[in-house]
């Protein structure tokens, strides 16, 4: 097995049951729920290097979660094989949970009733880090994230964002080497995303963490490596960045700035992404920026400003979401 | 001390104390209903001009409702309701993802849940012991003692299955419900075992519910004589192996299915 490589999937596959009520009318019928075999996780294989942070994206039913509780050995996989550095998640769940750090959105580690720091000292106990340690990571930690005023009131006064990064903590006090974070962002403000995704940078730099998270926000993915996109329980992309932006093509986004909109036909050069009062946004293949005509539109006096760029990545995924609908 | 589980303990206790008076004002509302039930034995009693029923006098039977309830109070495990709801709000996993033991985690939660009640239990039992007069041996509270830890390591396992259970219903409320309802007959904290017609109290003798109430709370206040003390022991032993087996194979079975809420 390759050196570089700390987490392997190959071929997993994960059904459940779910019971969903009867469309049929009638009285009795809507009482009654049928068993339906939902597949989670379909053959899904991938590899994660040692020392990336991996965005692993998708719809919401998408079977990220679930992929994900598989890696951590919460779920048992129906098929396939999962490897973590060198040790089995199901097998050696204990073993594995030493060295890696969760942060589960809905289910955090905190405990309502008490201020955080009683859970940090309860990991501190958990893991057994030494005293010394505990202390010199904590603080740091807690200057990072601006915890100060907050890690010593009680978890139920705090915001979204403060218990999520009270949670970021928690689970990165024993130094993993592996961390899940299951949308890590959701509820937490501006200041305190940037806090969070310069630790998650920073960890990985002086410490060699590898982080795989999973969300929505585009924005997350920014500081992403690497990017698996799955849909249905199957992967649909796994790749860089770079590479998820040229997935359509290298199509490129026009806007135009005019004074009067409504004279230039726009459907000739492209498809409309956007329009509103004196902007429109429109995506071009690339051998339209050397079609004369659409230079010519573009110099003509109605258009005072135009400006080319590549598509922005949650214009790429939406499109990318929507291409799976249509599959369906 | 770095012991894990120690360190859930203390933790647990910590957040249950947020808890705490809402735990005390419902321990009273339930301790309500048994005093009533003194009064009910106490006019059958004087009403009939009993001196004595199924062995019990009257001083016996109070002192068996206030000391049972006490009894049966601290004896619930409450791991059914821990497991379910870890299974049904997909907590399981917040545990899962830790070095420990998920099982003991239970354990030791059902646990710091009972350490709080251990208090108000204690002096309830010696404020009875004193105030009717009974006098009990070293013999037998130390039999107490071995009794209650026997019939709380029998209903932890029990309960513990009816919570993995939750595993196939999502919920294990209804089951949760039944099994208290039961366990309160059969184990004597409605009336003492030997009050049944003789056909159903010798099928009660045999079974372990009679740990969680009858047998602890008779042999302190001197209904069982001390010859039988292994007897009861060894039953109980004897239940709580047989019950860990089951148990231990259920778990087994049942691990491997958890799916919490949401994919």
């Amino acid at each position: 097995m390759n050196n570089d490589i700390v987490i392997k999937v190959d071929r997993v596959m994960k059904k459940y049951k779910v019971s969903e009520s009867n469309s049929k009318k009638g009285l009795f019928n809507s009482f009654k729920r049928k068993k339906v075999i939902k597949v989670a996780v379909r053959n899904i294989s991938l590899n994660i290097k040692k020392g990336s942070i991996v965005a692993l994206l998708g719809k919401n039913g998408s079977g990220k979660s679930t992929l994900i509780k598989m890696m951590t050995g919460i779920l048992y996989p129906d098929k396939g094989r999962i490897i973590v550095d060198e040790l089995s998640p199901y097998n050696d769940r204990k073993k594995l949970a030493l060295k890696m750090g969760v942060v589960l959105g809905a289910h955090g580690q905190l405990y309502w009733n008490l201020p955080a720091i009683d859970t940090f000292n309860f990991m501190k106990s958990m893991y057994k880090i030494p005293e010394k340690e505990f202390e010199k990571r904590l603080k740091l930690y807690i200057k990072m994230l601006s915890l100060k005023d907050v890690y010593k009131k009680p978890v139920r006064t705090l915001s979204l964002g403060e218990q999520m990064k009270c949670n970021f903590v928690a689970s990165m006090l024993h130094n993993p080497k592996i961390v899940f974070l299951d949308e890590p962002t959701i509820g937490v403000d501006l200041p305190s995303k940037f806090a969070l995704k310069e630790a998650i940078s920073i960890a990985r730099e002086k410490l060699g963490t590898t982080f795989l998270l999973t969300t929505h926000i585009v924005e997350d993915i920014e500081i992403a490596d690497h990017v698996i996109v799955i849909n249905k329980g199957r992967k649909e992309f796994d790749g860089t960045k770079k590479e998820l932006e040229r997935i359509f093509g290298d199509n490129r986004v026009v806007e135009i700035y005019s004074t009067n909109l409504r004279q230039i036909n726009f459907k000739r050069y492209g498809r409309i992404m956007q329009k509103t009062g004196d902007m429109a946004k429109i995506e071009v293949k690339p051998s339209m920026l050397k079609n004369k005509e659409f230079l010519k539109m573009l110099n003509s006096r109605h258009v005072f400003d135009y400006r080319v760029s590549e598509p922005h990545l949650s214009y790429v995924l939406s499109k990318l979401y929507k291409s799976f609908d249509k599959k369906k | 001390m770095n012991n894990p589980y120690i360190a859930f303990f203390k933790i647990s206790i910590k957040d249950n104390i947020a808890y705490f008076k809402d735990y005390l004002i419902s321990t009273i509302g339930r301790l309500l209903t048994y005093i009533l039930m003194i009064f009910v034995w106490n006019i059958i009693y004087l009403g009939g001009h009993l001196s004595e029923i199924g062995g019990f006098s009257l001083m016996q039977i109070d002192a068996y409702f206030v000391i049972g309830s006490a009894v049966f109070l601290i004896i619930d495990s409450m791991n059914d309701r821990i497991l379910s709801d870890d299974i049904k709000t997909g907590n399981i996993a917040k545990s899962l993802i830790k070095p420990v033991n998920y099982v003991y985690m239970v354990f030791v939660e059902s646990l710091a849940d009972n350490v709080l009640v251990l208090p108000p239990v204690i002096i309830t039992i010696m404020f009875v012991l004193y105030y009717l007069g009974i006098s009990t041996s070293m013999l037998s509270i130390v039999t107490f003692m071995i009794i209650m830890l026997i019939g709380y390591a029998i209903i932890n396992v029990i309960q513990f299955i009816i919570g993995s259970l939750a595993i196939y219903t999502t919920s294990a409320f209804g089951m949760s419900i039944l099994f208290m309802n039961v366990a309160s007959i059969f184990s004597g904290a409605v009336m003492p075992l030997t009050f049944f017609p003789s056909y159903i109290s010798n099928i009660t003798l045999l079974l372990p519910f009679q740990m969680f109430t009858y047998v602890p709370t008779s042999i302190l206040i001197g209904i069982i004589p001390s010859s039988a003390y292994l007897y009861y022991i060894l039953l109980g032993l004897l239940w709580l192996f047989a019950l860990s087996i089951l148990g231990y194979f259920l778990w087994n079975h049942v691990k491997k299915k958890i799916s919490s809420v949401g994919g």
